[in-house]
């Protein structure tokens, strides 16, 4: 063990020496003066991007502002929007093949039990006689006028000029007829 | 923790004075006068190289000035600025070696080319080779044990300082010192006797 440390001892000092030489340098003269003006330019530099982006926030903020404003007076003047015209509504877009389809909650009870009075005053006011009866309109009158004074052959040759002569002796429509007695009526 | 903020692995106290605008040059000034030769041997200790640590002193201090105002709640400058440099270093030297390794060669060419120490050779030029030797034993070093070694160089700093810089107990500086101190003894002995027989 002695005869270890002996051996030892040489490599021990050796490595010392070294070592202790390793970073036993000397910065070249100047140093000092030369990092000292490196951070004074870089200091000096600073400043002048500072009040530039101070700047450019502060006018960037109030810009915002002014739109936010204007949108604000601008929707105040307007009138509140109509409501959609039933025509004017459009389906509702079709799903995307990848996006999932939103279903609808399915009716209850209580939905179809919610329903039941408006519909049983539309049934109400549904009336007995459909169409419901209303004077004829003067276009109607002259028709059925012309359809009165005038032959039932000439009436289907007017209308059918190309197909087959009606056969003699056809039953006028009723309302025809009815037409003809009334304006004999009057007329006497 | 409250109370702190950690800034480069080191504590700065918030219950310092307040610091105006123009402080953190004349801060910065103090530092350099104080710290700037312990700056340059440790990025020396790792770069091995003047114009290298130059540079990286250059680097260290800029840092320094980005945290401003917090340059007056620094704890330790020492410390703080020791730990800038010893990062800055590192990643110079592995910037260097990503761009380019370094050849080397076996330490036994080296150790063939030291002079006999007999009276009346040159002692500068016998330095200069004992330390490129050292350089090539310290470089094959492993890693955590290859950076408090290069650390324990420079004369400023003491193993407690290092592990404050390093972020390790001083017990694992200590540790790793002796183990890397008897790698290098291992090997500068096989080397001897190589040489002498």
């Amino acid at each position: 063990m002695a005869e270890h440390d002996k051996h030892d001892q040489p490599l021990e000092e050796m490595l010392d020496s070294m070592l202790s030489n390793y970073s036993d340098e000397q910065p070249r003269p100047g140093l000092e003066t030369r990092v000292l003006a490196t951070l004074r330019a870089e200091a000096s530099q600073k400043p002048e991007h500072a009040p530039f982006w101070r700047w450019l926030w502060s006018s960037a903020a109030t810009l915002a502002l002014v739109a936010i404003a204007l949108a604000v007076y601008i929707g105040r003047l307007q009138p509140p929007p109509a409501p959609p015209a039933v025509g004017a509504m459009k389906p509702p877009p079709e799903a995307a093949p990848g996006v999932p389809r939103i279903h609808r909650r399915p009716r209850t009870a209580g939905d179809r039990e919610s329903e039941k009075p408006e519909r049983s005053l539309a049934m109400a006011a549904r009336q007995e006689v459909f169409p419901a009866p209303v004077p004829l309109t003067d276009q109607e009158r002259l028709l059925l006028r012309y359809l009165a004074n005038t032959a039932a052959e000439e009436v289907v040759a007017q209308s059918h000029s190309d197909g087959p002569a009606p056969e003699d002796g056809r039953p006028l429509p009723p309302q025809v007829q009815e037409f003809k007695i009334t304006e004999a009526v009057s007329t006497r | 923790m409250s109370g702190y903020a950690v800034t480069e692995g080191v504590l700065l106290k918030d219950n310092t004075k307040a610091i105006t605008p123009a402080a953190p040059l004349e801060a910065m000034e103090h530092l350099v006068a104080e710290h700037s030769g312990m700056v340059f041997r440790i990025a020396y200790s790792i770069l091995r190289n003047h114009h290298d640590a130059e540079d990286a002193v250059q680097e260290c201090f800029l840092k320094a000035l980005k945290y401003g105002k917090d340059l007056g709640h620094v704890r330790s400058p020492k410390t703080w600025l020791g730990r800038i440099a010893w990062t800055v270093a590192l990643d110079r030297r592995a910037l260097q070696n990503r761009s380019g390794p370094a050849e080397r060669g076996p330490e036994s060419d080296l150790l063939e080319q030291l002079p006999d120490a007999r009276p009346g050779q040159d002692d500068q030029l016998a330095g200069q080779q004992m330390r490129r030797l050292l350089e090539r034993m310290i470089a094959s070093l492993p890693e955590d044990l290859r950076h408090p070694l290069e650390l324990s160089t420079v004369q400023e700093l003491n193993s407690a300082e290092i592990a404050e810089l390093m972020g390790i107990p001083e017990g694992s500086v200590r540790t790793r010192l002796l183990r890397a101190r008897k790698i290098l003894k291992e090997k500068l002995s096989s080397m001897l006797e190589a040489k002498h027989g």
